[in-house]
């Protein structure tokens, strides 16, 4: 009976649970050399194109690293390196291109929020609880709608790491088409996997509130008087610890996600594709 | 690598159990979905006991001319809001045998450590342990989960309990059979020798029938295409009777298959 529960055994499809629950354990087996990559990538991302070319291939090497990991066909890290170094400009471009496609998604989307609150703004002037009521469900339209989007294109790497001569283009339009059918599972994955994150992101911000709380002291007590070398000193060293913290933070929480898509790809390969499905000798 | 955390467990009779520990993922779903039941719950139950209390509140002050009461209903509604976040997890866990809407939805159950069903008592515990574990943005508990090698988080540890995959076996969708698959699997049974073909090699033909459905187009014809070549050199087949698509090849071999089976 438990045997059902091993997808290596079964190859069956995971729940949007146990994707966020293997990620996790993808990640707490190799923490150390996640890790290492991940900082690796955030010191590239300093230079700025190429930099940042290195630092998405990076991205990539650590979500190809965990795909060989479920296949159960693990791979020397020299060799991932190898293959997808060459690849470089590649993964730049898909990340240029999902950018560009969301902003303009994110343009369309609150075009047409804006337009419909003016309209409606117009029409039931005389109802104003009617209008923050619509101007709410329009918001919560926005973010579905763009996280549709945004689920659809989520992981365009993975088929440039993992299937051979991808270009930028056609990354994009294998994770529009594995993702099909599965918009839903994939928007509550990336909503676990976000609120999991938080409390990190919290706990990065907090030396900057506590900085912050000379200055509103100050501005409270005799809001005239200029605010004195010490409250601006304390604001700007948090300010720092809020620069050092957010990077600990997207060093600490990169592989997570890398993960995630290696799993999230690993998955919709096995449901859309039958990754897995074949008699006897059992390959990618 | 194994994806799940599997922990077993020693009956005194040396009966070995085997658990499949729920995971983050799982109980973090369970979690999210269970809290947004309760806000929905406790919003609803203070916009009714405001209403009633406004009324309450305006009776009291003419009647006995003191405005007294207005605290003493805030105070109850802040008790029965407790009552009603302790007592949704206690209920329910208690009621159907470890579960909670969230839980059911994700697909996981608290157990006792030795695989029993908890009782009150447990629940209770993994109840008032909740905020402690809950602290700091749910940091607490996700730690303990992540980190321990049994998930356990404070009111796990307390209670002596381990959340687990839910073992009901999944419904099987049935796989659908063309007419054209039946007449050819029983000559398939004749011509071919289906008994080459491995346990395994069944399994797989089965998870592909069951799943084709959801399949994309493409990678649906190249599969079939490929797993039908396969079978065929399996099964040591010449030639086919006549000309079938591989879907209908796939679904007379697993028919015939089981009928070879249910020969013996």
């Amino acid at each position: 009976m438990s045997q059902g529960f091993n997808p290596q055994a079964s190859f069956q499809p995971l729940s949007v649970g146990n994707v966020v629950s293997a990620a996790v354990r993808l990640y707490r087996s190799h923490f150390k050399q996640y890790l290492g990559l991940a900082c690796q990538a955030v010191l590239w991302a300093i230079i700025p194109i190429y930099g940042w070319a290195k630092m998405h291939t990076i991205y990539a090497i650590i979500a190809r690293q965990a795909f060989g990991e479920l296949v159960n066909q693990p791979e020397a890290i020299t060799k991932t390196r190898n293959q997808l170094n060459p690849r470089l400009w590649t993964f730049l471009l898909a990340q240029i291109l999902v950018g560009l496609i969301l902003f303009g998604v994110s343009f369309g989307l609150s075009l047409v929020q804006n337009l419909i609150l003016l309209i409606s703004g117009f029409a039931f002037q005389k109802y104003p609880l009617l209008i923050s009521f619509l101007a709410l469900i329009l918001t919560l339209a926005y973010w579905f709608g763009y996280l549709w989007f945004y689920a659809r294109m989520f992981i365009p790497e993975l088929p440039i790491a993992i299937e051979n001569n991808v270009d930028a283009a056609q990354s994009i339009s294998r994770s529009w088409e594995l993702s099909k059918g599965h918009v839903w599972r994939l928007q509550a994955i990336i909503f676990i996997a976000s609120l999991m994150t938080m409390p990190l992101i919290i706990l990065a911000f907090i030396p900057f509130i506590l900085s912050s709380i000379p200055i509103m002291i100050q501005a409270s007590q005799n809001p005239n008087v200029t605010p004195n070398e010490t409250v601006w000193g304390s604001l700007l060293v948090g300010i720092l610890l809020a620069i050092i913290g957010m990077m600990v933070v997207s060093i600490m929480t990169m592989p997570f996600w890398q993960s995630i898509k290696a799993v999230i790809y690993y998955d919709l390969r096995s449901r859309r594709e039958g990754l897995g499905l074949k008699l006897r000798d059992r390959e990618i | 690598m194994h994806i799940f955390n599997r922990v077993k467990y020693q009956t005194p009779e040396s009966v070995e159990i085997d658990f499949i520990l729920a995971g983050i993922g799982s109980r973090a779903w369970a979690l999210i979905i269970d809290y947004h039941i309760l806000v929905f719950i406790s919003v609803g139950f203070l916009l009714i006991w405001s209403t009633i209390a406004e009324h309450v509140v305006n009776f009291w002050e003419k009647t006995f001319n003191s405005d007294k009461i207005g605290l003493w209903l805030i105070a109850i509604a802040l008790l029965v809001n407790f009552f009603l976040y302790a007592g949704y997890f206690v209920v329910f866990e208690t009621l159907w045998q470890g579960q909670t809407p969230g839980k059911r939805i994700a697909k996981i159950q608290v157990v006792r450590d030795d695989g029993r069903p908890v009782s009150v008592q447990q629940a209770v515990l993994r109840a008032l342990l909740r905020p402690v574990d809950d602290f700091f943005f749910f940091l607490v508990g996700m730690l303990l989960i992540v980190l321990t090698p049994r998930e356990k988080r404070l009111g796990d540890w307390v209670a002596g309990t381990i959340v687990i995959h839910n073992h009901t076996a999944t419904a099987r969708a049935n796989i659908s059979i063309s007419a054209l698959a039946k007449s050819l699997s029983e000559e398939l049974l004749e011509i071919a020798d289906i008994s080459a073909l491995l346990p395994d090699d069944f399994a797989v033909i089965r998870e592909y029938l069951l799943r084709r459905g959801t399949m994309a187009k493409k990678a649906k014809t190249d599969l079939s295409f490929q797993l039908a070549k396969q079978v065929k050199s399996v099964i040591s087949l010449q030639k086919l009777p006549n000309r079938v698509t591989p879907d209908v090849f796939l679904e007379a071999v697993y028919l015939a298959y089981q009928g070879q089976s249910s020969q013996f």
